[in-house]
């Protein structure tokens, strides 16, 4: 137990990593999920194409190759970058795809009566789009985005095999100092992730709650 | 597409869409010439890089790979849906003790991400001296984590079994097991079939976290490709090819299972088992978020 209370400055720090890869790759993905949901709905041939490839590829990719494709990949394309920056990038790049599924999912629970309606007032594609597919599309979506964000919680943990200190690296080197440590290290490393998913969870149902609407 | 956001095109917009599509390709094109100029410039397309994957030798590395990750992945799976099934029994039981002990568990193992799980396995178990290397690590943490996510989906499997089927089974004189395993379990496989199929890629991806404890799975096996000769993109996308390859036939598979089955609204209809919406039956990535 002393390991664990001694190191709890470390044990934080590596908590705030996971924190901030969650946060940063997770407003990334959301903003880039949704433009790839919009080409995948949109009239265009090719940009729905590249859109659903783009989608069926990364879905199908292990995370791991992923980081490798980041991590050791872009190196040799000459982008010289921060190892954080490379995992960030690995988890936008994998979770947009995730969130684009959840919000095509959402356009698509929209009613069609609700479509044609707006479209017999005259509005454009777009303006069916931004003014009334969309904001409902993510009323409905907000428990599978969760879901999303959760798994990209978790993924977050991956990263330690690419020289991030997130919280996985401290646990393991802090294991390597004391192993006697290892159960209330474990239990420690195991109730950050409790703590920081029922936080998402209280979150997300608190965003539910407000933008509840009445259909 | 299931939404009309858009009717029958018109002749002008026909004329836009067409506009739009070549500004689209053109761009598409502009940005995969560049990322193609971009590979080519940094000599990725050299022919020593790609030559090996047609000699022997680098074959039988990824064969071997693969032979492992599928060794791996199948183990766990078995396990997964043993522990999956354990599970889900004690959640449903009517035993407070053991419903509880069981929740606590899924929750748990849900919670934890299975990079901790098997780093747990690979440098704690060894502590507390229960001895494990690589392959056990990673098939542990699989099993674990898929065995708790399975045994939701085995859950609520069951709870969609209407309940007018327990009743009738009661009534005829059947005992609680023989209820569970001559009419529950049953109907609950084939409506849960799909879903297990798509956690089966899931867990085929989850193994190339095996990497992280050196397990030589098809990933590690590309990493012993790359760092000789020094290939790494080259490398990642024949792995990345097989990966998805794999996956993609299994996703197949799940379709022709859920259609198998005879189409959704019928069933739905003759209020036959269903599975609730939110475990995310045919709903793209609705299970198949994991790492």
């Amino acid at each position: 137990m002393d390991t664990v209370w001694e190191n709890r400055d470390l044990i934080l720090d590596g908590f705030a990593m996971t924190v901030r890869l969650f946060a940063v790759s997770g407003l990334l993905a959301l903003v880039a999920g949704t433009l790839l949901a919009i080409m995948r709905v949109g009239p265009i041939p090719p940009v729905r194409w590249a859109a659903s490839t783009y989608v069926t590829v990364l879905r199908n990719t292990p995370l791991t190759l992923v980081f490798v494709f980041s991590t050791f990949g872009l190196p040799r394309l000459e982008v010289r970058l921060e190892f954080v920056t490379f995992a960030i990038v690995a988890l936008t790049a994998y979770t947009s795809a995730f969130v684009c599924e959840a919000v095509r999912a959402g356009i698509n629970s929209v009613a069609a009566g609700e479509i044609e309606a707006a479209r017999a007032l005259g509005l454009s594609f777009r303006q069916v789009l931004t003014l009334v597919v969309l904001p409902q599309a993510f009323r409905a979506i907000v428990p599978p985005l969760t879901g999303v964000f959760n798994a990209l919680l978790k993924n977050t943990s991956v990263a330690v095999a690419f020289n991030v200190a997130e919280a996985n690296a401290i646990y393991r080197r802090l294991q390597n100092l004391d192993g006697s440590a290892t159960i209330p290290l474990l239990l420690t490393l195991a109730g950050g992730y409790v703590v920081l998913a029922a936080v998402l969870f209280g979150a997300s149902r608190l965003v539910e709650r407000r933008v509840a609407a009445v259909r | 597409m299931t939404v009309a956001l858009y009717d029958e095109p018109g002749p002008r917009a026909r004329r836009r869409i067409l506009v739009g599509s070549v500004i689209g390709a053109a761009a598409l094109l502009l940005l995969g010439a560049y990322v193609a100029k971009r590979l080519d410039d940094t000599g990725q397309f050299r022919s020593e890089y790609w030559a090996p994957f047609g000699g022997a030798g680098v074959q039988r590395i990824l064969l071997r790979g693969l032979l492992a990750t599928l060794r791996a992945a199948g183990l766990a799976l078995v396990l997964a849906i043993a522990l999956g099934v354990v599970l889900a029994v004690g959640r449903l039981s009517e035993r407070r003790v053991l419903r509880i002990l069981s929740g606590a568990v899924v929750e748990l193992f849900r919670a934890v991400p299975l990079v901790t799980l098997i780093l747990f396995a690979f440098i704690g178990l060894p502590e507390l001296g229960i001895d494990t290397g690589p392959y056990s690590s990673v098939v542990i943490g699989l099993t674990l984590y898929n065995g708790s996510v399975l045994a939701e989906i085995f859950r609520a499997g069951i709870n969609a079994v209407p309940r007018g089927q327990v009743e009738a089974a009661y009534s005829i004189g059947l005992r609680k097991a023989a209820v569970l395993r001559l009419v529950l379990i049953p109907q609950a496989v084939r409506t849960m079939m799909p879903v297990i199929v798509s956690q089966m890629v899931v867990l085929l991806k989850d193994s190339a976290l095996g990497f992280i404890v050196a397990f030589p799975e098809l990933l590690r096996s590309g990493r012993r490709i790359y760092t000789n000769v020094g290939n790494v993109i080259p490398t990642a996308i024949v792995v990345a090819a097989i990966y998805i390859t794999i996956n993609l036939s299994l996703s197949a598979m799940a379709n022709w299972l859920e259609r198998r089955q005879g189409g959704g609204r019928r069933r739905r209809d003759r209020g036959e088992a269903r599975l609730p919406p939110e475990l995310g039956v045919g709903v793209p990535g609705g299970t198949g978020s994991g790492a």
